[in-house]
């Protein structure tokens, strides 16, 4: 018994740090309704911003502490509130993700600019050596002011909540923020404040983790992951709950330390935070059908099969004339930058017409590499039926969650899905004994594709059929239910459509394809790192596609080229190396506001080109008379339209 | 209608077609993609240009590039001296993007342009064995990849063995701690399969020598904080805590936590715990740590003078350079490059510098290292054992003031030969 105890407290330990991090998002979560995937940056910035005051410069701990939270976290919230945020509230889920992925991207390159990454630092205790024994465990003071922080954090947020008028408002802004806003609560003030206590306690949870981290920029950002699974028991919005999730997985982890058999340890441990998201979102009820809310931009219209197909022969030819001139790693980049574009139209499928957001292509294109090794000695037709039908099949088992689950929830679902495989599937032995792996290129009719010129050009006449079957699928019947869909699921399913058929269908198509990409992204690079599967890896694909406009198959082409292109920026000038991650997180910022990305800036100039023509032929060839009724900038808004 | 759709099929049926047919001409186009035939490219009158690849600006910024400062401190040394045969020594030093496919080209380019992969240090350096292989490069470098170790263009100045390990400090401990080995904990690293194999190795040879593991887990990359591990094996009574791959950040919160949670076991570990990272104060005193290297963060400048001259350099290419272990490597093995190429002589060709590579079964790179056999790929038996006290490293008996321990020596599995060349 008294064994057990010890366990509990040491996983109330981590248990506490979980929830110091996982109230932070919902606090932000349910106060503005923005789903902050910069949390884990925000506290690895106040965590370095910490270190500089106390150990670059020399000044009083706690004062550094003072600084940081009460002072630098504040300013910064309420910056990113007004100019990040604020033009978010009520925008498309997928809208801001994107923006929160793009301040993550801004503050990871900025901690790497200013901190030289590789400089060791080691952020010491406050307290060094002094600890209290507590049911048989030992625990240093500063465990003890971790837990008593997630404690005080907890009472804090519950008086906040209950006790005071801002708190009442911010839950009256939470219920009905129209609402709310009638009755004189400032919705913008109230909103200020929860990024401001979010920001806070993101850099509290940093600056608590920082010790045991070693200062580790990747720790410090993408620990905040597994606090996702203790909101998402909290279901985003009780805090109360938090905790508990927070506790549970805290004290999980550590009692499967004590008791599971060691033949099994390895494997429960790494599957207990994401297994735990899994569950708490498969056991979350069954999501309303998301109804359509009020847009201002007309959506881009669907490319017509003459354009798409000019399009699809276009990228062919330009693969060809590009690839006469560039060679070796040059060659090598563009074929890369295909490869990941015919992923990147599988998430234009699924995520742009579909509506559904989906966090793990990279690992779809992992799994498809794999598949194509495997089968048919590696290097055959029989390896890409593989790698298609793997994944279409993992992505219909995965749409299986999404069948039920509110968008943001299947996200994380997909990011769950993501880190596990990374944990299971790519650092496994077994199935990959060296970390890497050869993929070979298929030989079709007869034809060899052994050098990269020729491969690349199949990559881009698979890219083009790929893009020519989408874009006809967006204009079928197929396409225009998947766009009902996205706008409306409640308003189709009142007409009698069958969204569990059509969602299940999309996620298959979406599997295959970035199965296939898979495939032919191994072969391009013909050794494949697991590595290279990542799940932030997934991340930047969404968010580039985001940025080029996740909604035309011309953003999927960008958008493969943009992150095949990105590492070239960093390798080639190394000094600049944090600035690209800033600058490429700043477009983001600015272009991902809209939820057509640069598609929007096409879409205008095609309203400015048409406009031009109509009043160049209303004028018998003569241009310069002024417009009559169409728009020019700004589109009029679209009440009613949904998207 | 009728008309669009002819139309339409039209742009398809003609769109297809020229896909097709500039898809076939880029085909037939399509060089054959073989290395070049030049006997020595890289090779000049006056200088001779070595690539190296290392992961520079992914996946964290500056990852290995010590290992780039370590060659390039070297040949800098080696020109100051006035090269190599008259001529100077040139690096052309490449970052892998943490990317295979830019490997294996850069591999491609150095196979075409440039003598020899010297130096360097990627996670992904599998990638560049098909053309290393293709064009006979010789490569003298340290590699992580399993499938390299024994690629016969490959020259370690510390060879590596799939599934073997030296064994010589394993014995010391048994001969010192008896009763600890019987209780062994070990923490080991989940972040790759590379990490969990030599885990497998060590479990195996321990084995073999009588060790006893009574608690093991790998642990995964953004864990902070290991108390129940800790609670877990105090109550199983480990003596002897073993960490074969993780890095000092992580060790030192280990070794933390053993003295807090009142473990105390003995902590053993490997060599990456060398390093300034590893920081845990008071309570990592006594940490032992067993390595083929000599202390080149300083401790052994006054007797090994390789060491005084290693940090010069190195600071000298790179002022703001902290010294681990990848910028030693990057400096042993540019000094087996450049002992391999004097001995060339005036005309060096690849298959010469491979030769005269073949022949080097000692390397000690001037004590930097203990002695390995690069040419037969057998790993270096002598070794010494270092130990952490209030912030300083210091050798630690049975260690000889300035070279390596021995005896006990042995390679696990001793079935092991190495290569014939």
């Amino acid at each position: 018994m008294n064994e057990f105890i010890s366990f509990v407290v040491a996983g109330v330990v981590t248990g506490s740090i979980y929830a110091v991090t996982a109230s932070g998002l919902v606090v932000t979560y349910k106060s503005t309704g923005v789903f902050n995937f910069a949390h884990g940056a925000v506290g690895m910035l106040m965590a370095y911003l910490y270190w500089q005051f106390w150990q670059g410069w020399g000044w009083n701990p706690i004062v550094s502490l003072v600084v940081v939270l009460l002072v630098i976290a504040p300013i910064s919230a309420l910056l990113v509130e007004r100019v990040l945020m604020r033009p978010l509230y009520g925008s498309a889920l997928s809208t801001t993700i994107v923006v929160t992925l793009g301040l993550f991207l801004v503050l990871y390159g900025l901690v790497s600019t200013v901190w030289d990454q590789t400089i060791t630092r080691n952020l010491p205790e406050w307290f060094q050596g002094n600890q209290v024994g507590v049911f048989g465990v030992n625990l240093t003071y500063e465990q003890l002011i971790t837990f008593g922080c997630a404690v005080v954090v907890a009472l804090a947020l519950y008086l906040l909540f209950k006790t005071t008028r801002m708190g009442v408002s911010m839950r009256a802004v939470v219920d009905d923020p129209s609402l709310a806003s009638l009755t004189g609560a400032r919705t913008s003030r109230i909103a200020g404040f929860a990024w401001i206590v979010g920001f806070m306690l993101a850099g509290l949870a940093g600056i608590l983790l920082a010790p045991g981290s070693g200062m580790s920029i990747a720790i410090l950002s993408e620990l905040v992951i597994f606090g996702y699974a203790a909101a998402i028991v909290g279901r985003l919005s009780s805090l109360p709950l938090t905790y508990v999730g927070a506790m549970i997985l805290g004290v999980s982890e550590s009692l499967a330390v004590g008791y599971v058999p060691a033949s099994y340890l390895n494997d429960v441990v790494a599957v207990l935070p994401m297994g735990l998201l899994i569950i708490a979102l498969l056991l979350l009820p069954q999501g309303k059908l998301a109804v359509g809310r009020v847009v201002r931009l007309r959506p881009p219209r669907p490319a017509s099969l003459r354009s798409t197909v000019i399009g699809a022969v276009v990228l062919v030819v330009a693969t060809v004339v590009v690839g006469t001139f560039v060679t070796g790693n040059n060659l090598y980049t563009v074929g890369l930058a295909l490869t990941i574009g015919l992923g990147a139209l599988s998430l234009v499928l699924l995520s742009g017409y579909g509506g559904q957001i989906w966090l793990c292509q990279f690992t779809f294109m992992g799994l498809g590499a794999w598949a194509m090794t495997k089968v048919g000695g590696g290097d055959s037709v029989l390896g890409l039926l593989a790698a298609i039908g793997l994944c279409a099949a993992a992505g219909g088992i995965l749409a299986l969650p999404a069948l039920r689950l509110r968008a943001l929830y299947m996200a994380l679902a997909t990011l769950a899905f993501a880190v596990l495989m990374d944990q299971l599937f790519f650092t496994n032995p077994s199935i990959l004994p060296s970390g890497s792996m050869d993929v070979g290129r298929p030989d079709i009719f007869g034809m060899h594709f052994t050098t990269d010129r020729a491969f690349m050009v199949l990559v881009a006449v698979v890219f083009a059929l790929c893009l020519i079957g989408v874009g006809a699928l967006r204009r079928g019947p197929f396409g225009r239910r998947l766009v009902g869909m996205s706008d409306s699921e409640a308003a189709c399913a009142t007409v009698g459509m069958n969204i569990t058929r059509t969602k299940l269908t999309v996620f298959v198509i979406a599997g295959g394809m970035a199965g296939l990409s898979g495939a032919l992204y191994g072969g391009m690079s013909r050794t494949v790192s697991f590595s290279q599967f990542g799940f932030v890896n997934s991340l930047v694909l969404f968010v580039a596609v985001a940025l080029a406009g996740i909604t035309i198959l011309s953003g999927a082409v960008q958008a493969g080229i943009g992150v095949a292109l990105l590492p070239l920026i960093a390798t080639h000038i190394p000094s600049v190396s944090g600035f690209t991650y800033i600058l490429f997180g700043a477009g983001i910022i600015a272009v991902g506001r809209n939820p057509y990305g640069l598609g929007l800036v096409y879409l205008r100039l095609g309203e400015w080109w048409d406009a031009r023509r109509a009043r160049t032929q209303a004028n018998g060839g003569v241009p310069g008379n002024p417009p009559r009724e169409v728009s020019g900038g700004l589109l009029p808004p679209k009440v009613g339209s949904v998207g | 209608m009728l008309k669009t759709k002819i139309k339409a099929r039209f742009v398809v049926t003609s769109g297809l077609a020229l896909t097709l047919g500039t898809s076939a001409l880029a085909l037939g186009a399509g060089p054959a993609g073989a290395a070049s035939t030049a006997t020595s490219p890289g090779v000049t009158a006056n200088s001779i240009t070595v690539g190296s690849i290392s992961d520079i600006s992914a996946p964290i910024a500056g990852l290995f590039e010590g290992a780039k400062v370590g060659t390039e401190a070297y040949f800098a040394m080696i020109n100051s001296q006035g090269g190599v045969n008259g001529r100077k020594l040139v690096i052309n030093g490449m970052d892998s993007a943490f990317s295979s496919g830019t490997v294996t080209n850069e591999a491609q380019s150095i196979a075409g342009n440039d003598f020899a992969i010297v130096g360097g240090f990627s996670l992904l350096d599998g990638a560049e064995q098909p053309a290393i292989d293709a064009g006979k490069v010789p490569v003298v470098t340290q590699v992580l990849d399993p499938k390299l170790y024994t690629d016969p263009n490959l020259y370690s100045a510390v060879p590596l063995v799939t599934g073997g390990e030296i064994t010589g400090p394993f014995k010391f401990l048994k001969k010192k701690y008896p009763q600890d080995i019987q209780h062994v904990g070990v923490i080991g690293s989940n972040a790759a399969a590379t990490a969990v194999t030599a885990e497998h190795t060590f479990h195996n040879l321990t084995n073999s020598l009588g060790y006893k593991w009574v608690y093991s887990r790998d642990a995964g990359f953004a864990e902070t904080t290991f108390l129940p591990d800790m609670i877990k094996m105090k109550n199983a009574g480990v003596k002897l805590l073993f960490e074969p791959s993780q890095q000092g950040a992580y060790i030192s919160t280990m070794a933390q936590e053993n003295k807090q949670e009142g473990l105390n076991a003995l902590l053993y570990s490997g060599a990456n715990t060398y390093e300034e990272g590893f920081n845990p104060g008071a309570a990592g005193n006594g940490t032992l740590v067993s390595t083929v290297t000599a202390l080149y963060m300083g401790q052994d400048a006054k007797v090994i003078p390789a060491v005084a001259t290693f940090d010069k350099w190195a600071k000298k290419v790179d002022p703001q350079t902290q010294l681990d272990l990848y910028t030693l490597y990057g400096w042993i093995n540019a000094q087996l490059f450049v002992q391999a190429l004097k001995a060339t002589g005036a005309n060096p060709t690849r298959a010469s510098l491979e030769a005269q590579l073949d022949k080097i079964t000692s390397f000690n790179a001037s004590g930097l290292i203990s002695p390995q056999n690069p040419a037969q790929k057998i790993p270096g038996q002598c070794w010494i054992m270092a130990e952490y006290n209030n912030g300083n490293w210091a050798r630690v008996a049975p260690d000889p003031k300035a070279g390596f321990v021995c005896n006990p020596g042995g390679f696990y599995p001793s079935s092991y030969k190495g290569v014939s060349r």
